[in-house]
C-alpha cells in the first residue's frame, strides 16, 4: 500500500529545461506564478495556455505525467470550479432553490480553475525537470544572501538532503511495522475516526524511537566524517549559471512583462 | 620505527550509572597497532569493544589514562578534526550512515566537509568506487542497495577522505552472508593497500581473517596475539561467550580424549594434516 | 492440521515498471509439529513466502490455506485462522511501543477479544516463558532494557496469542553468541513443549540443522530443495553451493576429512557428535 506513493517528482531527461540551472529554474518558476495571477482577458488566458504546453513541450515528459500532478488536488479543483460557478452573481441561467448557475459563473469558473491547474502543472514542471539534490542546492544557495539576517540557509538544506535520504527508509520501515502489528491483530483500517486515531499508536510510536535512533546514529556518523557545519565546506557539484539560463529567464521575464501590459494598459 | 597508528596507555573510560555508581566500560587498557595491520577485536555485547573503538576517532575521549592517534593525542581538542581525516568510521547500521540521496554524493560527503576543491573531490569519489567496485552504483539512491553494497558505499566514504585507517564498529552485524563476504573482501583489499584495518565483530570466522586478535570482555584486554594463538584458548573464549573455529575446538577435544594432536590446530586443512599423516 | 499452499504465485507491482515475482508457482504442506528451517539469500522469495503464510500478503494466483481455511477471504473463519499463525518480524523490539512490558505483551491478546483475566494470564506465561520474571520486569518501561531483552519482550508479544504456528524471522539477527543460545533454547522449549509448529527463517545453517527437522532452501522464487537437513547435506551439496549457502561449519569440517579418506560419519549435529564421530573413526588404528 505505501509502496504506491511516487517518491520525489523527479522524472529524468536531457531536455532544455533539464539542464537548466536549478536556480534560474526556481525563480522563473516564481515570476510565471506571478505571471498567472496577472492573466484576466480571455486573451491572457490564451497566451498562457500556448505558455505551459510549450513550455511542457520542451520538458519531453510524458503527457500522463501533466494529469498525475493534477490528481491528488482534483477535490480542490472541482471546489474551486463549483464555488465559483454557483456563487458569481449575475443573470441566472438555471435555478434550483438558493443554487443558480450564470453565465459569469461559468466564465469564472472556468478561469479560475485554469488558473489552478497551470498553477500546479507549472509547479510540477519544476520538480519533474529537476532533481532533489539540485533542487536543495538552489534553494541553499538563493537563500545565501539571507544569511546575514539569520536565515540558517546551510542547515535548511542539509535538513532537506537527509530528509530525501530518510523518506524511503522511513516508508518501508512503516510497512514493516503496520505488517508486525496486523499480526498481532492491530487494525489499521476500520473503526470511527477517533478509535482510528488512537489506533496508529502502535505504528507511530516506534516510528517516532527508531525515527530518534537513527537520529543519533546519523548524527555521529556525520561528526565521525568531520562535519562541522556549513563553514569552510566545498562542494563536489559547483551550480554553474550558462547562457542558456539567461535565455530562459529574458523569455519568461518577457512573457510576464506582456500579462503585466494586457492586464493594467490594455 | 614509525609512530603507532594507535596507542593506548592505561586508558579508562568511566561513566555514572542511574545509581550513582561509577561502572567502567573500558579499564586500564594499554596497546600500541602499528600502520598497516589488520586487527579484530572480538567480545560478546556489552563488552566494551564498541566504547574502545570510538575512542580511536575521537567520538569518545579517555576518563582515565591517554589515547594517542598517529601521534596526536585525542584529548588536546584542535587534534580532533585531523584525527578523525586519519581515522574513519563505519558503523554497523548501514541505513543510518548514509546522509545523501545519492551514492557518490554521499561519498563526496567526507572530502567535502575538508573542504577540497570540487575538483578534486570527483576525483576522488571515482577513486573510491572503483576501489569498492561501487562505479556503477554512483548516481543511484542508496535505498535501492543491498546491505553489503551501503556498507562499501561508507566505506568509500572513508577513502574519499584518504585516511589511513578504517575503524568497523561491528558492519556485517546487519547483513547476509553474501553481504559478509564483500565486505569482508573489501577490507582484505584494503589492507593489501596499506591501510590499517580494525574489525570490530563477533563473528569468530572475521577474526580469524585478521593479523591480530584482540578479545575484550568486562572492558578489560583478555587476550592479544595471532589468530592462532588466541583462538586455541577455546575454554577460556567459550566461558566468555564466545564462539571459536570448529576445527581449533574439535582438535582440543580430542586431544582431551587422549588423541596425540599438535597445539595449534584453527583450520580443517591442518585438522586434515594432522590426522591423516 | 496443516498450512497448504497450492500452486503460490506472488508478483510485486503488477503492471508497473518494476514488475517482480517473488514467488513463482509453490505449493508446499507445513504439517503441525515440524520444526522447519527455511534459508535463501536476499531476494530468493523467502520472506514473501512468510508473510503469505499469515495473510500479511495475498497470493497474486493459488491459494494457502490454514487447517483448511482459505485466508485470502474476508470472512470471519479467515480471519480468526491467520490468528493461529504467529509472525516474529526481523528485529522485532523495534515494534515495542506500550509504556511497560506488561501492557506490550498484552497488546495481541487483547486484540483477539480474550478478556482482562486471561490477558493478565498470557502475559505472565508469556514472561515467564522468555525468562522475563514477572514481579521485577511487567511494570518497567520497554525502552529501557538492553537489545536483547527488548527482543525478547517482542517475541513474548506474540507467544501470547498463543499461535498454532510460529514463524521467526532472523530472530537471533545482531545478537551475540550467548544471546543467540538463549533465545534460540526458549524456542525450542516452546516447540517441544506445547508442541507449536516453528518455521524458522535464518541465514545461520548452524542454527538450522541443529533444531529443524525439515529444511528448505528457496532460490530465484522456487524451492529448490526440501528435506531432512542432514541428508540434504550429505547427499545434495552441488544444489546447496548453485543456490549460494554453505553446509554448516561442523558438517563442512567432517565432509572435508571424509574426502582426506577418514571415515567419519558426517551426519552429525553438534561438536560433540563430531568429536565422537572422529574419535570412533581413529578406533582401530589408534593412530601415531
Amino acid at each position: 500500500m505505501l509502496k504506491d506513493i511516487t517518491l520525489g517528482q523527479y522524472f529524468p531527461g536531457e531536455s532544455f529545461l533539464h539542464r537548466l540551472d536549478p536556480r534560474c529554474k526556481i525563480i522563473a518558476t516564481l515570476i510565471v506564478i506571478v505571471a498567472i495571477f496577472l492573466a484576466e482577458s480571455l486573451t491572457a488566458y490564451g497566451l498562457l495556455t500556448v505558455f505551459v504546453a510549450f513550455c511542457f513541450g520542451i520538458s519531453h515528459l510524458p503527457m500522463k505525467l501533466v494529469l498525475k500532478s493534477i490528481k491528488p488536488l482534483w477535490v480542490i479543483i472541482v471546489l474551486t470550479m463549483g464555488i465559483h460557478i454557483f456563487t458569481t452573481p449575475g443573470e441566472a441561467i438555471w435555478q434550483w432553490g438558493f443554487l443558480h448557475i450564470t453565465w459569469e459563473g461559468l466564465r469564472q469558473g472556468a478561469l479560475m480553475t485554469a488558473r489552478l491547474v497551470y498553477l500546479i502543472v507549472f509547479s510540477s514542471l519544476l520538480t519533474y525537470t529537476t532533481s532533489p539534490i539540485l533542487l536543495t542546492d538552489g534553494i541553499e544557495h538563493l537563500l545565501n544572501p539571507f544569511r546575514r539576517i539569520g536565515v540558517p540557509a546551510h542547515e535548511l538544506a542539509m535538513m532537506m538532503t537527509i530528509a530525501l535520504r530518510f523518506i524511503p527508509t522511513l516508508l518501508e520501515e512503516t510497512d514493516r511495522i503496520m505488517k508486525a502489528q496486523t499480526a498481532r491483530g492491530a487494525n489499521f483500517t476500520s473503526g470511527s475516526l477517533i478509535q482510528r486515531g488512537k489506533n496508529m499508536i502502535p505504528l507511530l510510536v516506534p516510528l517516532f524511537v527508531s525515527a530518534f535512533r537513527r537520529a543519533d546514529d546519523l548524527a555521529v556518523a556525520m561528526e565521525s566524517r568531520c562535519y562541522r557545519g556549513g563553514m569552510g565546506r566545498t562542494r563536489m557539484h559547483e551550480l554553474a549559471y550558462t547562457f542558456r539560463d539567461s535565455i530562459a529567464m529574458t523569455v519568461v521575464i518577457l512573457f510576464t512583462v506582456i500579462l503585466g501590459v494586457m492586464r493594467w494598459l490594455v | 620505527m614509525s609512530t603507532p597508528m594507535i596507542k593506548l596507555e592505561h586508558m579508562s573510560h568511566a561513566y555514572t550509572d542511574e545509581n550513582g555508581k561509577t561502572v567502567y566500560a573500558v579499564k586500564d587498557i594499554s596497546l600500541e597497532i602499528q600502520p598497516g595491520e589488520f586487527v579484530a577485536i572480538i567480545g560478546t555485547n556489552g563488552s566494551g569493544k564498541s566504547t574502545l573503538a570510538k575512542h580511536f576517532n575521537v567520538l569518545l575521549v579517555p576518563t582515565e589514562g591517554t589515547c594517542e592517534v598517529c601521534g596526536l593525542r585525542t584529548d588536546d581538542p584542535q587534534h580532533v578534526w585531523d584525527i578523525r581525516q586519519q581515522v574513519g568510521m563505519v558503523f554497523q547500521n548501514p541505513d543510518n550512515q548514509i546522509v545523501a540521496a545519492v551514492v557518490e554524493e554521499d561519498v563526496a560527503f567526507g572530502p567535502e566537509n575538508l573542504g577540497v576543491p570540487p575538483e578534486e573531490i570527483r576525483q576522488r569519489v571515482a577513486d573510491a568506487l572503483e576501489r569498492v567496485q561501487m562505479t556503477i552504483y554512483a548516481k543511484h539512491g542508496p535505498h535501492l542497495l543491498s546491505g553489503g553494497q551501503k556498507q562499501r558505499i561508507a566505506i568509500a566514504g572513508i577513502l574519499a577522505m584518504q585516511s589511513r585507517c578504517i575503524v568497523l564498529d561491528e558492519p556485517t552485524a546487519m547483513l547476509d552472508p553474501k553481504g559478509r563476504q564483500e565486505v569482508m573482501e573489501t577490507l582484505h583489499q584494503l589492507h593489501r593497500e596499506g591501510i590499517t584495518v580494525i574489525l570490530i565483530t563477533h563473528f569468530m570466522e572475521e577474526a580469524v581473517q585478521a593479523d591480530r586478535v584482540m578479545v575484550v570482555h568486562h572492558g578489560e584486554l583478555k587476550m592479544d596475539g595471532t589468530p592462532r594463538s588466541v583462538f586455541t584458548h577455546v575454554d577460556e573464549l567459550k566461558q566468555m561467550g564466545l564462539d571459536v573455529p570448529v576445527p581449533a575446538e574439535l582438535a582440543v577435544r580430542l586431544r582431551e580424549k587422549g588423541v596425540p594432536l599438535p597445539e595449534g590446530i584453527i583450520t580443517k586443512e591442518e585438522l586434515g594434516d594432522a590426522l591423516c599423516q | 492440521m496443516s498450512i497448504k499452499l497450492e500452486h503460490v504465485t506472488y508478483t510485486y507491482g503488477t503492471g508497473s515498471p518494476f514488475e517482480k515475482t517473488a514467488l513463482q508457482d509453490v505449493s508446499l504442506e507445513i504439517k503441525e509439529g515440524e520444526f522447519i528451517g527455511i534459508i535463501g539469500h536476499t531476494g530468493s522469495g523467502k520472506s514473501t513466502l512468510v508473510q503469505l503464510l499469515n495473510g500479511l500478503l495475498q497470493p497474486t494466483s493459488g491459494t494457502v490455506t490454514v487447517n483448511g481455511q482459505d485466508i485470502s477471504q474476508k470472512s470471519k473463519a479467515a480471519m480468526e485462522m491467520r490468528h493461529a499463525v504467529g509472525m516474529v518480524f526481523q528485529y522485532p523490539e523495534y515494534q515495542l511501543f506500550e509504556e511497560t512490558i506488561a501492557k506490550d505483551i498484552a497488546f495481541g491478546p487483547r486484540n483477539f477479544g480474550l478478556n482482562a483475566e486471561d490477558v493478565a494470564k498470557r502475559v505472565r506465561e508469556a514472561m515467564e516463558f522468555v525468562g522475563l520474571d514477572y514481579d521485577t520486569y511487567a511494570d518497567r518501561s520497554p525502552f529501557r532494557l538492553s537489545g536483547g531483552q527488548m527482543r525478547r519482550v517482542a517475541i513474548a508479544g506474540v507467544i501470547a496469542i498463543h499461535p498454532q504456528y510460529l514463524i521467526l524471522d532472523e530472530p537471533s539477527a545482531g545478537l551475540d553468541p550467548v544471546g543467540r543460545r538463549e533465545i534460540f533454547a526458549e524456542i525450542q522449549r516452546w516447540h517441544k513443549e506445547k508442541n507449536i509448529t516453528v518455521i524458522l527463517v535464518s541465514h545461520n545453517m548452524d542454527d538450522i540443522s541443529r533444531m529443524a527437522n525439515r529444511l528448505i532452501v528457496l532460490s530465484e522464487g522456487q524451492i529448490l530443495i526440501d528435506g531432512e537437513p542432514l541428508d540434504v547435506f550429505a547427499t545434495q551439496q552441488d544444489k546447496l553451493h548453485s543456490a549460494g549457502v554453505a553446509v554448516p561449519p561442523v558438517t563442512e569440517v567432517l565432509q572435508y576429512l571424509k574426502g582426506r579418506g577418514l571415515a567419519v560419519e558426517d551426519r552429525v549435529h553438534t561438536v560433540d557428535e563430531a568429536v565422537a564421530s572422529i574419535y570412533h573413526s581413529l578406533g582401530g588404528n589408534k593412530h601415531a
